[in-house]
């Protein structure tokens, strides 16, 4: 039962955080929309101003990943596993993984094109923000 | 069978690889390139006591990408061991290793790409997914078969505004031989398509018209409709067309709708009505009615079971098989 409290409250704390999507300085535009970050997650936008957009996503069963899929790509997991194996068999890949916050932001510090959402709270300062998630109910 | 031998090993080394998720292939090296492919078996039980197991699909699947370019190729082979017993008593093995897709992609930007090779003709929906464990019922609907080549082997065209506009324009020229002309239903030397299509969030739609000119100098024209609608807990499909020479339909019409239903999370149930008209050579005139069961303890692993109730009553049939993508 502790345990399971504990889960719930993990899940609130992370799963459902404010985020921000981030790139380093030289991505060419200031700001992207709801539409273009969802085209971007899909595969289906693959450049911006001729620059190589490269989207970061978190492993599998992380939080915040799943609020972000829900809420940004509106999809269902179910629907988003379909979606990748077709893209398989087309011969697209998913977005790269990366396991922690911390090495998100080294990724994309270093990386031209690269862009991923990480909690509001942990945001570093030299990096671009393109969106702000709404605040969560 | 040593074709078959080598990706089954492959598919085992994939399977022991420590950070492999099953179906969605492997990096190989530190090259932009990835491999994967799929399995299917099937078995038929016919109340004319016509019985048939074979591995009908093993298809190994390469591909890549550098900056603007990206290629892929499937290699395949069909029907690498059919056993039929009952009405015949045959055992046959197949090592031919067929090209079923070979492809290079231009991206110019995020709207218009530009294909060279041989792929699936993106008519309709059916098409675009054809193997065992991407779609939901165990078999294709007859349509599938009879109204258009389902592999060109040419210059594709497409042009999707993903932001700013629902619609998707496709348009495909072949004047030339098929990479393989094993392995294709209908051999031809030229295919020019075109087709729009609107896609939203819930509910797809598309039109294709074609014309096509087998190796024997005929030439057959022909049209799709097409209607794809998904919601949470269940997903339409549905197709209706029909193909002529130069003097008559050949096809007068074909068509099937199919329902799925998510009945659970693994678990779905299907039902398709299918119905054609055949006017050239054997000609046959058919309604059919499918009903089936599949169940994915994975996502890309199938089990799947159908009941097909067919106007030749002497061939319905019940399907069974079993499909992976790894």
């Amino acid at each position: 039962m502790r345990f399971l409290l504990l889960f719930c409250f993990t899940i609130s704390l992370y799963g459902n955080e404010k985020f921000a999507l981030i790139s380093n300085h030289n991505f060419p535009i200031n700001h992207l929309l709801e539409e273009q970050i969802r085209q971007i997650y899909l595969k289906r936008m693959h450049f911006i101003k001729d620059m190589p957009i490269i989207p970061i996503n978190y492993t599998a069963r992380d939080p915040l990943r799943n609020y972000f899929e829900k809420s940004m790509l509106h999809l269902s997991s179910q629907k988003l596993k379909r979606y990748w194996m077709k893209k398989h068999y087309e011969g697209k890949r998913p977005p790269l993984v990366q396991s922690s916050v911390e090495s998100i932001i080294i990724f994309v510090r270093k990386v031209d094109g690269a862009v991923a959402y990480i909690p509001y709270s942990k945001l570093p300062k030299d990096v671009k923000i393109l969106y702000i998630s709404k605040e969560n109910p | 069978m040593k074709h078959s031998l080598l990706i089954l090993l492959f598919v085992a080394s994939l399977l022991r690889a420590g950070d492999y998720t099953i179906g969605s292939g492997i990096k190989i090296g530190k090259l932009p390139v990835y491999a994967g492919g799929y399995i299917t078996l099937d078995q038929l039980i016919r109340n004319d006591n016509y019985n048939r197991f074979r591995i009908d699909d093993i298809a190994f699947i390469t591909y890549g990408d550098y900056k603007r370019f990206s290629y892929l190729s499937e290699l395949e082979v069909k029907n690498g061991y059919v056993k039929e017993w009952g009405k015949r008593d045959t055992t046959k093995t197949n090592m031919r290793l067929n090209i079923e897709r070979l492809y290079l992609n231009y991206t110019y930007d995020d709207k218009l790409e530009v294909r060279l090779g041989k792929f699936n003709t993106p008519v309709g929906y059916w098409n675009l997914t054809p193997i065992g464990v991407l779609r939901d019922s165990a078999s294709n609907p007859y349509l599938a078969y009879i109204l258009y080549p389902r592999y060109t082997t040419g210059v594709q065209i497409s042009y999707e505004d993903h932001l700013n506009n629902a619609n998707a324009y496709t348009l495909i020229i072949q004047h030339n031989n098929d990479l393989d002309d094993n392995y294709n239903n209908i051999i031809v030397n030229r295919h020019n398509i075109i087709g729009i299509e609107h896609i939203g969030e819930e509910i797809s739609y598309k039109a294709n018209i074609g014309y096509f000119r087998t190796t024997s100098n005929k030439d057959f024209y022909y049209f799709l409709l097409s209607l794809l609608y998904e919601r949470e807990t269940y997903k339409i499909s549905a197709e209706y067309g029909a193909r002529r020479d130069r003097e008559r339909w050949s096809v007068p019409y074909a068509f099937y709708m199919q329902g799925v239903y998510h009945l659970a999370a693994k678990h779905d149930i299907i039902g398709r009505l299918e119905s054609y008209k055949i006017d050239e050579g054997v000609k046959r005139h058919e309604n059919i009615g499918v009903i089936g069961y599949t169940y994915r303890p994975i996502y890309p692993m199938t089990y799947k079971i159908e009941y097909q109730l067919r106007s030749y009553t002497n061939e319905s049939q019940i399907k069974l098989s079993f499909s992976i993508l790894f």
